[in-house]
């Protein structure tokens, strides 16, 4: 896949997880399948975040725009292009819900919501069922990877809090009680 | 060398008062250079954290518009924790009882700060 080559945990990601250019290409030759059913996934998307009522709060009166912005958010994900731009695209994201204070909770759980949706929507509408798992695990690394730039995301907005460095993060992340004792 | 003349900085520190129970030199990431800690405290944990208060006084200080960062002390029932950067990219971490009288706390880990601040 194409990443900034200067962000090596982006290329660790992609390389561990299989990310790759092919993965555009299956998820473009899906789209047709898969665009007209998007707003209404949206739609059910959004009956469950406003069955939550801790969620609910962050949403109520913007109902509307938020779907807007989320259906233009999926369609992109079956655009093909996952180069900077995307990634751009989704740490603005990150950026976006942290300004609006969405705790990372709800971001993974909403993404838990589509990696449950999608798959069973995608084996049903796509004619080939070997282009359909194809998809869904194209998918799910995409989803994977948005997930980890907003989570970055929040990590940053942390670490600046704190005053802290990336290392001395992952350390007080890892290091626990009971932990094995580390150099 | 260099490792065991930080050492015994730390040692002379922790002679210097019978108030001082143990000290600690540890990154700015986090981690452990050298200590003269207890053994039952974990090190690696105590590391993370020291450097975490530090990190998160300097950012404090900074935000309310208090200057520089000179140190930061911890008190609890049973006694005190000052933690002072030794450089750039060291943290000494001093752990005292309570019968520490907190002006001399003050000057030995300031003292101690500077000299391994030479070593590294």
């Amino acid at each position: 896949m194409h990443v900034d080559h200067h962000d090596r945990n982006l290329e660790i990601f992609c390389q561990v997880g299989g990310l790759s250019r092919e993965d555009q290409a299956v998820l473009t030759a899906v789209h047709q399948y898969i665009h007209p059913l998007i707003p209404s996934l949206t739609d059910r998307f959004y009956e469950v975040l406003g069955e939550e009522p801790e969620i609910a709060p962050y949403i109520a009166g913007r109902v509307d725009q938020l779907k807007k912005t989320h259906i233009v958010w999926l369609e992109s994900l079956f655009a093909g292009d996952y180069g900077i731009e995307f990634i751009k695209r989704q740490e603005k994201i990150g950026e976006t819900h942290v300004r609006v204070r969405v705790p990372p909770l709800f971001v993974a759980a909403s993404m838990a919501f589509l990696r449950g949706a999608l798959p069973p929507v995608l084996a049903a509408k796509i004619p080939d069922p070997a282009e359909a798992v194809s998809a869904t695990a194209s998918l799910l690394r995409l989803f994977d990877l948005c997930q980890y730039l907003i989570d970055r995301k929040y990590a940053e907005v942390l670490m600046d809090n704190l005053g802290i460095s990336p290392a001395l993060l992952t350390r007080l992340q890892t290091v626990g009680r009971g932990s094995p004792h580390q150099g | 060398m260099r490792e065991d003349q930080i050492k015994t900085v730390l040692t002379d520190l922790n002679g210097r008062s019978a108030s001082i129970e143990a000290s600690a030199l540890i990154s700015i990431d986090g981690l452990i250079l050298s200590s003269a800690l207890p053994s039952m405290m974990d090190e690696d944990r105590v590391s993370a954290m020291v450097a975490a208060m530090l990190s998160l006084g300097d950012r404090t200080t900074a935000e309310l518009a208090c200057g520089t960062l000179e140190q930061v002390l911890i008190t609890g029932s049973h006694g005190h924790i000052l933690i002072i950067h030794a450089g750039q990219e060291a943290v000494l971490c001093t752990i005292a009882n309570k019968t520490a009288k907190l002006g001399l706390l003050f000057l030995d880990a300031k003292y101690a700060a500077q000299a391994v601040t030479s070593l590294l």
